[in-house]
């Protein structure tokens, strides 16, 4: 089966957060109280009720500008967070969705510690952004689509779902096209990297500047773990105190951006 | 609105949204489409996909200049000077579209020679009346009563070399001192945007509140008008004068006589003194030479649909029943009215929140306070229904009976929405309405019942036939939207059948329509509303989606796309042309124009028909525009800066209200250092009053904060989400603090000011942390009751502050 992807283009998004809001109402997420603190974005990071979230940046040149990021999980081509899941919750489709099954999840986090970008959230179980799996998978029948809801929703056409391949190819273009025009910075986010993101972003400006890393890395222990240790940690898991232990070992527990 | 008209002919966006994406060069002006119309994104992304450039200039940098390539600031209230300039950079680089504009504009009519601009004021300034005498706002006539005209454009009371003079004042360097605009950045939007004026090419003008409410307002939109008449993009696919409507159904709602001055069309409401009987009334509704000739027609065939059969050439249809105004009644007089008590004791307010959306928000709450009864239809209780518990009120003492009505929502009910394209779209009820909700229009049905019964019941009431000879007939109580838009189509008397159009409507009773430009939606062959075939011809214009006023045109004013033979400026882009084997205009959209007037023919190349004279105005003759012939520059009410362009102030005629209420900051004030602007946001709706109740879009922009540069944080010692206090002459309000550099200093005669900016959409009834608990509630708590006075949109964009950590 091809992969499949969406991607978004930093330089059509206008940060309406049509996205942000269509992925709370379609995933009947909660919402939590939040306070203005001098910037846009809000909630402040992902969070166990929120799978993504517009994030708003106005530094990143002498003259005034301002520039958006849609933030959530990228589904990585070669998912850590599938590769330490001691439960089988979290799972790569065939299509390259990394979705999850709550019913299977133990909320031990090791998601959240073994992804890059720390994107897991622990509630009472994990969170995330699964693609809209259900709506690729089978279609929405209200609205005759079958792509995510965010995509479907975006006024500014800047959210383009399809064959992941054929994106990487459209979004190779649109850098070139930037770059003309004098984004010299531009890049395509996410095209190797960790086995290819199967969220693509369209970047105006360097990956640092939106606090991404250009050459994102999995910790080697999760080849350990994946190797090693994951039969014997779920030997382990019929103890909560093996649990802890095991978990404080590994020392996973402190990295990522949203915690 | 009230530019569009005077300018070309009719009061409404020519071109439709989706054609944004045919432009060459869009500039975005006083607008903020990526937070208030969202919709229009994608085209404007698609218009750069295809090699447009987008401008944005705005106060701020916003949403909407993230999506351009070229972006300036500008002090708020001085669009004119940097329009002005743009008008005398094209005129001077000769950037105009000579053809177009000696043929298709009026700059070839001689002025009268007593016309002139002279010491800030034009020619027949009356000091002590404060207004102006007209008479030589005009044009030269022949011995034949003909206007003369000079083709070579050299004689020096043509429109052309007046019109040269008049903004030989506004240099770049002008610009530069009063609109705080690089020069380097003034002349680079100038090259580009002018560049729309090789006949080939298209430019669009989009523009919203940030130009409108201004006491200049009009003029600043009648300046956009004129650019584009000069450079030769009006008619053009991807050109026009594109209004954003704040509302998805404000275009339907101007269409059916919402502004007090206007009935259903836009035919004049009457008024006590020019028009006491029928006769006056349609004498003064025909503009001769131009297609308001017809005027009869949808005047009586207007009364027909409301009178019905009661509507006789005896009684004049019912004329003398129809209400008169005396006085101005626009939004501001009637606040200003109830604030001084003069009349008004009950007050019926659907689907608004004026308390939060009306200017000066404690004369408001204080107007409020005069009634005797308040009706609100709405989906949710309001700050206005809720005024007598504002706070600072003096709730004991307030007498004021409130009803408030839960209406069913957008998507409980059937009806239409006109969009800003003038498309007329019909939408469906897609769940019933909640509780005791009901439709606005089933509460109108009750309503008009029972005020019937009232009427018949007292024999004293006055002209009783007024009310009770009205038309009634949708279908009972839960009645079919249909049956609404029948009438507004129209039908013939005789027969009850569906009249094809206007061009069907006659003066002698035989046919009704209640809103003649809508005439055409509902022929026989069924509602046009409803259809939804995707278009084909690749311009977007879609003609087979809904219907569009008038007779289903997409593109206003489409034969000047055309050069004088008929072939299409740009051929790829072409809207129509006249094909000369079949001796009629023909294309992708329906001409406006009369289909079988060959270019040869007496007329053929006059394409303004709604225009006495078939040509674009770039002057506006007889104080159709009330301030000027021209646009000119006066600074805002409160201002930091004397005018520099010329030496009057403030618009003379700007309507300024002087109840014991209103204050003005005088000229530069030290106490009120800072330029202010007001705004929305993309997560909330209007007066937030839908959506301050939803959890996602409260999440996503909790509570209201007012935008400050650095340099000024630095100073006053603010930081990022701080409590800061915003206060004007008039009052103050609380939010908090957004430092960022999308808001810069500006320069402005060799002096550095600060511009503060504040959204509008928070009050105190919400989910939001403090709303209910703060003691302001709402940023036109600072802002002043003066308009324009053309328009009488009130001037909410500029105005002097200070602010201070709270």
């Amino acid at each position: 089966m091809e992969r499949v992807a969406y991607m978004y283009d930093s330089s059509k998004c206008m940060g309406c957060r049509g996205c942000q809001s269509i992925c709370k109402e379609w995933n009947d997420q909660k919402t939590d109280p939040t306070t203005f603190t001098g910037v846009y974005t809000n909630p402040p990071s992902l969070n166990p009720d929120t799978r993504m979230i517009i994030k708003f940046y106005d530094t990143f040149t002498p003259d005034p500008n301002f520039n958006f990021l849609k933030y959530q999980c990228f589904h990585c081509g070669d998912p850590a967070c599938v590769k330490a899941c001691p439960s089988g919750a979290l799972f790569q489709a065939e299509n390259g969705i990394v979705a999850f099954d709550v019913d299977k999840c133990i909320a031990c986090g090791y998601c959240h510690s073994a992804c890059p970008f720390g994107i897991p959230q622990i509630g009472k179980v994990i969170n995330k952004c699964d693609m809209c799996y259900s709506r690729v998978m089978e279609g929405s029948e209200s609205d005759k689509t079958s792509t995510p809801a965010c995509v479907k929703s975006c006024p500014a056409g800047a959210l383009t779902f399809g064959k992941r391949n054929d994106l990487v190819e459209q979004g190779k273009k649109k850098v070139e096209v930037l770059k003309n025009k004098g984004y010299t910075e531009a890049n395509l986010y996410g095209e190797n990297i960790l086995g290819g993101l199967g969220v693509l972003a369209i970047l105006k400006y360097s990956p640092e500047k939106y606090g991404l890393p250009k050459e994102p890395v999995v910790p080697t222990d999760i080849g350990l773990w994946k190797g090693i240790l994951h039969p014997l940690g779920l030997v382990m898991l019929g103890g909560a105190a093996g649990f802890v232990v095991l978990h404080r070992a590994l020392n996973l527990g402190k990295k990522g951006g949203d915690q | 609105m009230t530019s569009l008209g005077p300018s070309f002919g009719r009061g409404a966006m020519t071109n439709p949204l989706i054609d944004v994406k045919n432009s060459d060069v869009i500039m975005i002006c006083g607008g903020n489409p990526a937070e208030n119309h969202p919709a229009i994104a994608r085209y404007i992304n698609m218009c750069k996909d295809s090699g447009g450039t987008v401008i944005s200039v705005d106060p701020r940098f916003t949403r909407t200049s993230s999506l351009s390539d070229i972006y300036s600031p500008i002090r708020p209230g001085t669009d004119i000077v940097f329009f002005g300039g743009l008008i005398n950079y094209i005129i001077q680089n000769k950037k105009y579209q000579e053809v177009y504009m000696k043929n298709y504009t009026n700059v070839s009519w001689l002025l009268k020679p007593e016309y002139e601009f002279k010491d800030g004021h034009f020619s027949g300034w009356e000091e002590a009346k404060r207004m102006y005498n007209y008479a030589s706002w005009g044009f030269q006539t022949g011995p034949d009563k003909k206007v003369l005209k000079d083709m070579t454009l050299q004689d020096p009371n043509c429109v052309f070399q007046r019109l040269a003079g008049h903004y030989s004042r506004y240099t770049p360097e002008v610009v530069e001192n009063v609109c705080g605009m690089k020069k380097e950045n003034f002349l680079k939007i100038a090259e580009v945007y002018s560049s729309t004026g090789a006949p080939e090419k298209s430019g669009c003008l989009i523009y919203a509140m940030g130009l409108t409410q201004h006491t200049i307002g009009t003029q600043n939109i009648r300046a956009f008008c004129m650019i584009q008449l000069l450079l030769g993009n009006m008619g053009m696919a991807g050109g026009g004068v594109n209004a954003m409507r704040g509302e998805a159904n404000v275009q339907g709602s101007t269409d059916m006589g919402l502004l007090f001055h206007t009935l259903p069309g836009y035919l004049p409401s009457p008024n006590d003194k020019l028009h006491p009987n029928l006769q006056e009334f349609i004498k003064k509704s025909i503009a001769p030479d131009s297609y308001w000739v017809n005027a009869p027609k949808f005047i009586i065939s207007m009364l027909k649909a409301w009178y019905g059969d009661s509507a006789t050439k005896e009684n004049n249809y019912g004329y003398d029943w129809i209400p008169k105004w005396s006085k101005p009644a626009s939004w501001m007089h009637i606040w200003d009215n109830l604030y001084k008590n003069e009349g008004i004791k009950g007050m019926m307010i659907w689907g608004q929140n004026p308390l939060v959306s009306s200017p000066f928000a404690d004369k408001t709450g204080k107007a409020l306070e005069n009634l005797e009864w308040l009706m609100q239809a709405d989906l949710f209780e309001t700050e206005t229904a809720n005024f007598w518990r504002r706070p600072h009120a003096d709730t004991k003492n307030i007498k004021t009976e409130v009803f408030l009505l839960p209406v069913a929502s957008m998507v409980e009910k059937d009806g239409s929405a006109t969009n800003t394209s003038r498309w007329l779209q019909m939408r469906y009820k897609s769940v019933e309405p909640l509780y005791e909700c009901r439709e606005d229009s089933v509460i109108m049905h009750d309503l008009i019942h029972k005020i019937k019964d009232l009427v018949k019941a007292d024999p004293s009431t006055p002209s009783p036939e007024s009310i009770l000879n009205l038309t009634w007939n949708y279908g009972g109580h839960n009645h079919s939207a249909e049956e609404v838009f029948k009438e507004i189509n129209g039908f013939e008397v005789a027969t009850k059948k569906q009249v094809p159009g206007f061009a069907a409507l006659k003066d002698d009773g035989s046919t009704t329509s209640g809103c003649w430009i809508y005439s055409g939606m509902f022929p026989p062959a069924g509602n046009l509303a409803k259809r939804r075939k995707p278009e084909k011809t690749g311009l977007g214009l879609n003609p087979e989606w809904g219907w569009a006023w008038p007779v289903n045109r997409r593109i206003l004013y489409n034969r000047a796309a055309c050069d004088l033979e008929g072939n299409p400026w740009n051929p790829e882009k072409y809207v129509i042309k006249w094909d000369a084997g079949q001796k009629k205009w023909a294309g992708r959209d329906v001409p406006d124009f009369l289909p079988t007037k060959a270019p040869s023919d007496a007329g053929g190349t006059l394409p303004f028909i709604m225009l006495t004279g078939g040509q674009g105005r770039i002057f506006v003759p007889g104080g159709i525009v009330k301030d000027g012939p021209f646009p000119e520059h006066y600074e805002p009410i409160e201002s930091p800066v004397a005018n520099k362009v010329n030496p009057v102030q403030n618009n003379p005629i700007a309507v300024v209200f002087k109840s014991n209420i209103d204050k003005y900051a005088p000229l530069g004030d030290p106490k009120y250092p800072y330029i202010c602007t007001t705004y929305r946001v993309a997560e909330h709706y209007q007066s937030g009053a839908i959506t301050r109740k939803i959890p996602i879009t409260v999440e996503a922009m909790p509570q209201v904060f007012a935008e400050l540069d650095p340099e000024l944080a630095k100073e006053l010692n603010i930081k990022d989400g701080d409590d800061v206090e915003l206060e004007s002459i008039r009052g103050k309000v609380k939010a908090k603090a957004c430092v960022t550099t999308r808001v810069q200093p500006m320069t402005i005669n060799g002096k550095k000011y600060h511009v503060v900016g504040i959204p509008w959409n928070w009050g105190f009834v919400g989910i939001d942390p403090d709303s209910g608990k703060d003691e302001s509630f709402a940023a036109n708590l600072v802002t002043e009751n003066v308009g324009d006075p053309t328009s009488l949109i009130p001037e909410s964009k500029a105005l002097m502050i200070n602010l201070r950590r709270a």
